[in-house]
């Protein structure tokens, strides 16, 4: 049973440090009695980081049927999509109940409602408990460190790492602002606080962007884990050139398999190795038609034998597994040929004034469909040269039908709330 | 957008892949290496000039052969 | 009947002597020498499939009815009376000595040369520092409003000694140097060097001013105790105790 180390640390913006304890005797003072949220499944609406994690404390304490979500993001829709499920949206403050009455719904003590918004955009809910969202009970031997968090509130990542935060010993949480991520960022690093990340691959390109390399170079980077994207090779070398004593991660997760593939060699895709160990005791993993299946003991779905299909493209080469997308919405098919947007997208951002890029299909005639790219360059120079550059890095390497037909230069990384592109 | 114009899009996406210009009209598109690769791109560049979605017939896009095919065709497709 | 269950995935060093009915499961590395006792169940599995190994430093001699979890890491020269428990996840020095009963629950941090007597019981996640003595009975709490989600694990500096009895309510943090008398119950910050006595937590001075009344011996601890410990770590014993003594003077005026 997991529990609130009350005197692990947070640090939030520039204010002095505080413990968990301190934020459980605010979150006390600030939504009161517990005994009235008692009977009812609640999500508090709070209006910033500092509250939310008053919220997550007071919610664990007093083991109620609990969630939270930020002021900004409540709208009739959704409202309406708590309501249908029975949740009492609850502005702790005051105690006023928000949007309309709910549906009737067992309550359940030690729930844990996460958010996620799908590709849809449409916002779902997911039952967690304390326990499952203490993914680091797992790591015995975790150094003391002090972790940025730059994910949205009541995101499952977001949890995971306030459960880091709660449960595992020496653990302090710098909490970012996620209405303005670079700024707060930029403010932890100024204070020298930082030592950890968890993120994902586009947070890192966007820091790289818009932060000051020799303000990144200056933390004390011990341990960075990305995943929920493809991590490419390109964004792993500049980081370890960036950090070079600093443990940097790959993360594979599969939620319907409730397992994941850690990767700490400092190489894109995995030891094919992998595939052939079938332990018991661990999960195991294959590759049929190219796609990725994940046995694990946590899993409650699965075929026979308790195979997943994660629905994750693969290939091997030379004794590496690499990821190449997902099954049914990644594949380009060019006049009958396949080409890969990861594939062509780790070649462009390994070209060195490339930071990003994203390569989707554009119906064309013809040949069906046309790779087009999106890329963000490092320093603006003129498109045609821009394109005539990239299309003359890909020339060889790349499959002709594989290079990109059109391109376009935005100046900044999109970044979704999921901290995706 | 003119016939020339087209033509122009068509020998910029030739040399932007480092393939001779195309010289006229008569020549074979194959022999001057401008692929169905080429012939879509073009495609998409004219309907980003024009700002609309072009309707390309199947039938007649399979009776390409030389330059005069492709820029008929494409004349033919904006008139729409 | 009569015989051991060892896992073949066991990693088990030269030398390492096992009594009647041990079991060993897969998940262990024992180092040389070890002397592990009847009944004694070493890498007990814990809930997760993925845990650490149970790592055993060299020299062990773990006695009978002990039961070792996965996942901890325990330095050389573990000494353990009858019908100890580690549970997973701890971080355990060199030569920690456990009394018979004795439980350290999970995830505790425990520095070098620890003692503990009889039927300790150290809750989860707590921290002991080096040289520190626990005697019979004590207990090291850790949640402030039981039964509960919350947890205020005790801490212990360096060369504390624990003595009999003695309840550390959850969230201490007991100095280093300090003395804790038996029976008292201590909570909050305690200095480094004092005493502690009565169920209130009350601060009776520095344990330099200890002293048996009968024999009027001072109180050994720390300078004076080196024997009690290998020659190996006498020069560290002194300079810590000089840190300690500096370390007790600035923080607490009782002259």
């Amino acid at each position: 049973m997991a529990s609130i180390l009350l005197r692990n640390r947070l640090f939030f913006g520039a204010d002095a440090p505080c413990t968990w304890a301190d934020l459980l005797e605010q979150g006390q003072a600030w939504a009161g009695d517990p005994t009235g949220y008692a009977d009812r499944r609640v999500v508090f609406v709070v209006p910033d980081m500092r509250h939310a994690c008053m919220a997550v404390a007071y919610g664990m304490a007093h083991s109620l049927d609990w969630g939270v979500i930020e002021a900004a993001r409540l709208s009739e829709a959704v409202e309406e999509r708590f309501a249908e499920n029975g949740v009492h949206l609850i502005e702790a403050g005051s105690g006023a109940v928000l949007g309309r009455t709910p549906l009737p719904a067992q309550v359940q003590p030690g729930r844990v409602t996460v958010l996620t918004s799908g590709t849809t955009g449409l916002l779902k809910l997911i039952a967690h408990t304390h326990a499952s969202l203490n993914t680091f009970d797992r790591v015995t031997d975790l150094p003391a460190n002090s972790w940025f968090l730059p994910y949205q509130i009541g995101s499952y990542a977001w949890y995971q790492m306030v459960a880091l935060g709660m449960f595992v010993a020496d653990q302090d949480l710098i909490p970012g602002d996620f209405s303005d991520l670079a700024e707060s960022f930029k403010t932890a690093l100024s204070r020298g606080l930082v030592t950890a990340i968890s993120s994902t691959p586009t947070f890192w390109r966007h820091a790289l962007m818009s932060l000051d390399e020799a303000l990144l170079a200056s933390a004390d980077m011990r341990s960075i884990s990305m995943g929920g994207e493809i991590v490419d090779q390109p964004i792993l070398d500049r980081l370890a050139g960036l950090y070079p004593s600093a443990r940097i991660k790959h993360i594979y997760a599969s939620s319907e398999a409730g397992a994941a593939i850690v990767v700490s060699d400092g190489k894109a895709g995995f030891d094919a190795a992998l595939l052939a160990d079938t332990d018991s005791r661990t999960i195991a993993i294959k590759v049929e038609d190219d796609r990725l299946y994940i046995r694990s003991p946590y899993g409650n779905t699965g075929d026979q034998g308790g195979w997943i299909d994660t629905g994750d493209l693969v290939e091997t080469r030379a004794g590496r597994v690499y990821f190449c997308g997902r099954a049914g919405n990644t594949m380009i098919n060019v006049g009958g040929q396949k080409a890969f947007p990861p594939d062509i997208e780790g070649h462009l951002m390994a070209h060195p004034e490339v930071v990003w890029a994203q390569v989707t299909a554009r119906r064309a005639p013809m040949v069906g469909n046309l790779p087009v790219a999106s890329v963000v360059l490092r320093t603006p120079m003129d498109e045609a040269d821009a394109e005539q550059m990239l299309i003359t890095h890909c020339e060889g390497t790349l499959a002709e039908y594989a290079v990109p037909r059109l391109w376009d230069f935005p100046k900044q990384i999109p970044m979704r709330a999921s901290l995706k592109s | 957008m003119i016939r020339s114009d087209i033509l122009d899009l068509m020998n910029m996406v030739m040399k932007k892949r480092g393939r001779e210009p195309l010289a006229d009209e008569g020549q074979s598109t194959r022999e001057a290496g401008f692929r169905s690769l080429d012939f879509s791109e073009v495609a998409l560049r004219i309907e980003s000039k024009v700002g609309r979605e072009l309707s390309f017939e199947a039938a007649s896009m399979r009776q390409i052969e030389t330059v005069k095919d492709v820029l008929d065709f494409f004349e033919e497709a904006i008139k729409g | 009947m009569y015989d051991t269950l060892i896992s073949s995935e066991a990693r088990i060093g030269q030398n390492v002597r096992l009594g009647a009915c041990v079991r060993i499961y897969g998940n262990v590395e024992i180092g040389d020498d070890c002397q592990i006792g009847d009944f004694c169940v070493i890498g007990h599995p814990t809930a997760r499939a993925d845990s650490a190994p149970l790592r055993l430093g060299a020299d062990a001699n773990i006695r009978s009815h002990a039961v070792i979890y996965e996942g901890s890491d325990i330095g050389p020269k573990l000494e353990t009376g009858h019908h100890v428990v580690i549970r997973e996840g701890s971080m355990i020095g060199e030569n920690l000595r456990l009394g018979n009963f004795s439980d350290i629950e999970g995830t505790c941090k425990i520095g070098d040369f620890v003692r503990m007597h009889g039927y300790a019981h150290v809750g989860k996640h707590s921290i002991i520092g080096d040289f520190v003595w626990l005697f019979s009975l004590t207990t090291l709490m850790n949640d402030p409003l039981p039964p509960s989600h919350l947890e205020a694990p005790v801490e212990i500096g360096d060369m504390a000694t624990v003595c009999v009895n003695a309840q550390l309510m959850p969230g201490t943090r007991i100095g280093r140097g300090a003395f804790v008398a038996a029976g008292a119950t201590a909570q909050g910050d305690i200095p480094a060097g004092v005493i502690v006595t009565g169920p209130d937590s009350e601060i009776a001075g520095p344990v330099r001013f200890m002293m048996h009344m009968q024999t009027r011996t001072r109180h050994p601890w720390p300078r004076h105790f080196t024997d009690a410990y290998p020659e190996h770590v006498r020069d560290r014993i002194t300079a810590l105790a000089a840190d300690i003594e500096t370390e007790a003077a600035d923080a607490a005026q009782f002259d």
